[in-house]
Parts: structure tokens; sequence; C-alpha cells
């Protein structure tokens, strides 16, 4: 009997793995169209709530608001803790208002360029991420809620769940997971309400509220000098071209569907050594190399571990 | 003479710097070329203000003679063991609470004195300043290895949190630009509406 005993746990145990595939595998179309729906949510409904954002040791409460009036889109998004900094999307401008600084800026519309993307690129998610949907007895914020999981194939992207309402797919709860399962960002709605009677008042600045206002130039497409001798399974440009920022810096982004990594390249006349920052989720990693006589200083800014960012940093050559 | 006195002043800028903690990495260099004789005499003219204004010698710090000679000798001692390590490893001076037990053993000696030098240089300024305020150099040493290490090999992950306090402001503002530059591009691809501009919302960007 005892001889059998290792087997029964092996067949257990074979069982568990193909019934986890199955499910996960079955999950996959349903979980890319709830993703696909909570995407339009955002763009559709209105709603005002107020949500909790906490990373590693802070935690700050916002209120997001969004309407959409005579055709135009607005969306605010409001500090209720510090500083009462608030950002304001009208269409694709987007104004960041800072009440008790001498600063606020605001950008011009970036259309077509960055024209906000609805389409989930469902290809690049299945390269990085196993799904699964959980749609049994979740609350948050008094509403019910399904579960979608990714769960990441490698090391190079960290692990999301996503808690959508039933009845209209809003995101009410996101976390953002490392491989070890510490947490490391959540976003979580306490209250939130999908018939707000919001106006255009709503989401015009303060009189008063910022003195000073910095228009940057608008980005240019321009040739990406740049390009990557190896990405992570899923990721790709999102753009074709680089887009040219204020001082000679080029930026690309990176996707693979879910994370994304902004990398600035600019001339530089100093030397530096790689360094990285993090916040939660979010890993900055700066160096200098040389191409020619030329130093440039390379930065990268992603949800993704350290580890990817160090290595995205060796990989960035230039076009010959 | 003009230029002599922006000397002196750059140099008491600096020796002021260290003795609050807060010495540059470039204050720290300065130091290190200035004249070590010069430098000797002014410390001990501080030691003598301190010994003035409170008598007990054991708040005294032993800021000796030979102290910057001794750094310096330790600097060229440790730069030839590490000969091998590529720039890439550069010393980044601050790293999460939790990685700090590990990192303390790997201070390299030369920073410990150092760090130590001028924490007790702060309680000497303490000690001046307050006229009869008491602290001892070990309860003082504690937050600076609290604080202060250097990475051997790896790349250690710096709390943006941090960077206030150890980065050139105009490294900071071009960082925090590239934050919200990536949140908004973030805001605009992964179909969460603004909600990853919270990310930046509650991180001080200030221009």
């Amino acid at each position: 009997m005892a001889l059998f005993l290792p087997l029964r746990t092996l067949l257990i145990a074979f069982s568990l793995i193909v019934a986890g595939n199955v499910i996960a595998s079955n999950s996959t179309p349903e979980a890319l169209q709830l993703l696909r729906y909570m995407s339009q949510s955002f763009s559709t409904l209105s709603y005002d709530g107020v949500f909790v954002h906490s990373e590693s040791m802070h935690m700050n409460s916002m209120r997001i608001r969004r309407d959409s009036m005579g055709g135009v889109e607005y969306e605010s998004l409001v500090d209720l803790d510090g500083d009462k900094i608030e950002v304001l999307r009208i269409d694709d401008k987007i104004i960041c208002v800072y009440p008790n600084e001498l600063v606020a800026n605001m950008q011009p519309p970036l259309k077509p360029l960055f024209k906000r993307l609805k389409e989930v690129e469902s290809d690049r998610l299945m390269k990085g991420y196993e799904m699964v949907v959980d749609s049994h007895g979740r609350r948050i914020a008094g509403r019910d809620a399904t579960v979608i999981k990714l769960i990441p194939k490698d090391a190079y992207r960290y692990g999301h769940e996503f808690w959508l309402d039933k009845e209209n797919h809003f995101l009410l709860k996101h976390d953002m997971i490392r491989a070890d399962g510490k947490l490391l960002e959540r976003i979580q709605f306490t209250s939130v309400n999908f018939s707000p009677a919001l106006k255009h008042d709503d989401f015009v600045p303060k009189k008063g509220s910022y003195l000073e206002s910095i228009i940057e130039p608008q980005p240019r497409r321009i040739k990406s000098l740049w390009h990557f001798d190896w990405l992570p399974e899923g990721f790709a440009l999102v753009w074709p071209e680089a887009r040219s920022l204020n001082h000679g810096t080029s930026m690309l982004l990176l996707s693979d569907g879910m994370a994304t990594v902004s990398v600035f390249v600019e001339p530089t006349l100093q030397v530096k050594a790689m360094s990285m920052l993090s916040m939660g989720a979010t890993i900055a990693g700066e160096r200098s190399f040389k191409v020619g006589d030329q130093f440039y200083l390379l930065t990268m800014v992603g949800e993704v571990p350290e580890a990817t960012i160090e290595k995205l940093m060796t990989v960035l050559m230039p076009r010959l | 003479m003009a230029a002599l006195n922006d000397h002196s002043l750059d140099k008491c800028s600096s020796l002021s710097a260290m003795f609050d903690g807060e010495a540059t990495q470039k204050d720290v260099e300065y130091l290190l070329n200035a004249d070590s004789g010069e430098l000797s005499r002014q410390l001990e003219s501080f030691h003598l203000i301190q010994q003035t204004l409170h008598k007990d010698s054991k708040v005294a710090v032993g800021l000796e003679d030979s102290l910057v000679l001794g750094i310096r000798a330790k600097i060229e001692a440790e730069d030839l063991a590490n000969e091998s390590v590529s720039a890439d490893n550069n010393l980044i001076p601050f790293v999460f609470p939790s990685e700090k037990a590990n990192v303390k053993a790997s201070r390299p000696a030369w920073k410990i004195m150092f760090s130590s030098v001028a924490v007790a240089a702060s309680v000497t300024f303490l000690v001046i300043l307050g006229g009869n305020v008491v602290l001892t150099p070990d309860a003082a040493s504690l937050n600076v290895i609290a604080d202060v290490q250097s990475p051997a090999t790896n790349n250690a992950v710096i709390s943006l949190a941090e960077l206030k306090k150890d980065r050139p402001q105009v490294d900071n503002v071009r960082l925090q630009n590239y934050l919200r530059q990536h949140a908004e591009q973030a805001s605009m691809t992964v179909g969460q509406g603004m909600i990853p501009m919270a990310r930046v919302v509650s991180y001080p960007v200030k221009e």
C-alpha cells in the first residue's frame, strides 16, 4: 500500500496541474474580453469615486471624476491628502494644477500622436501572461466584482490582479505583485457613484489656484536613432518612431500590453554610472554611454522589475 | 584677494557641511584636496571653542591633525584594493531599511571613518551652539550607520523619496519630468483612465 502512495500523490499533482492549465487556458479569452470591457468602461462611463493608492510605505486617497459633455471628455484626479494637487484631462489635454505653488503645467493637446489606445493588445498579453478569471463572491466598495489574474510567464514583468465591477466592468481594485508574492502597489476604490451630477465647472481649475503656466513644446515624431538588441517576450515598441521632447531628448515607449517602459535618451556631458531608483512598482534606471565622441544619458522608467530595466539599459543600441 | 576669500569661503562651507553631516561628494573631494595643515588648524580652532564652551572632555570628538591625511591614506589603500571593480558598480549612498542590515559590513573603512567624523563633528557643533546639549558620539553614530552605505557589487535601488536629499536639483527636475511623461503615456495606453497618474500625483512633482 505504501508503494502506491507516491504514485497516488503524483497522480493528484498531475491532475491539479492539468486542471489548472485548463482553467487558465479557458480563462484567457474571457479575461481578454473583460479587460477590453474594462478599458472601454473608462471612456464610456460617468463616475465620481474615491480610491486609495498605496505603494511601499505611502498611501494616498484620491478623487477621480469623469464625464462626457458636448462630445468632450472631461476627467479629473485630485489628491485628497497632502498638497491638493489636481490633474485635469480635457480630451487629450492634460493640466496639472498646484494650488499652493508657483507652478502649473499645461500640456497642449497631443492628438493624434498620443490618442488614447482603446484596444487591448491580446497577442502581447498572451505572450507575457497566463490569465485566470475568478467570478466568485468578491466585493469591493459595496459592489460585486470579478477577479482577473495576470500571472507573468517570466521574471521580466509583475503579476496583476484586477477586480472589475460585475455590472459595468469598471476597475474597482488593482494589485501589482512581485514574483515572490509581495504586494508592490494597490489601487482600491472605497466608494464610487456611476450616476454623478457633474458640471463643466467641476473640471475648470479654480481661480487663483495657480499663478503660472509652463507650456512644453509639443512632442514631434522623429526617426528613432536607437533600437533594442533584445526585448522580453511580448514587449514591443508602441510607436514606430521616437518622440522628440525638449532639450534634444528622444522618447521611446515599450509595452507588453499591460506594463509600459518609457525610454529617454539625451546628449550629455556627464558620465554617469548605472543607478536604480524605485517607488512602489515604478523603477527608474539611469546611466550614460558613449557613441563616437558623444555621451548620452539614458533614463528608463517603468512598472517592471529592476532586472528588466537593468537588462534593457544594456541592450539599447544606436542604429547603424 | 577676492579669489582667496572665495576659496576660504568654499572651504568653510564644505567644512560646515561636513560638520552638519550634509557633506556632498563634492564637499568631501574638496576637503580631501585642501591643504591638510590649514584644515587641521581650522578644526583645532573649532575644538578649542568647543572646549571653552563645554568643559566635558568626554564629548570631545578627537579631531586630530592627522585626520584628513588618515582618510586620504585609507582611500588610496582602498582604491588599490578595488582596482578591478568596474565603474558601473559605483557607490550609491542609500538603500531600503530592510537591506541596511546586510550592507553595513560592506561599507568601506574610509566611509565609516568619514561618516563617524561627520556625525561626531555635528555633535561638536551642537555642543558649540547649544552650550549644554549632551549627546554621546555612540548614539549619534547609530543614525549614520542606518543611513549611509556603499554596495560592493550590485546596484542598490534608491527610494525615489530620497531624491531630494542626495541629487542635484536639476537631476531631480529632469527625472520628475520623465516620471510624469511616463505616467501620462501609461494613462493613454493601459486602459485604466487617469488612474496611472496617481503615481505622480502622490509624488512631489515640482519644478
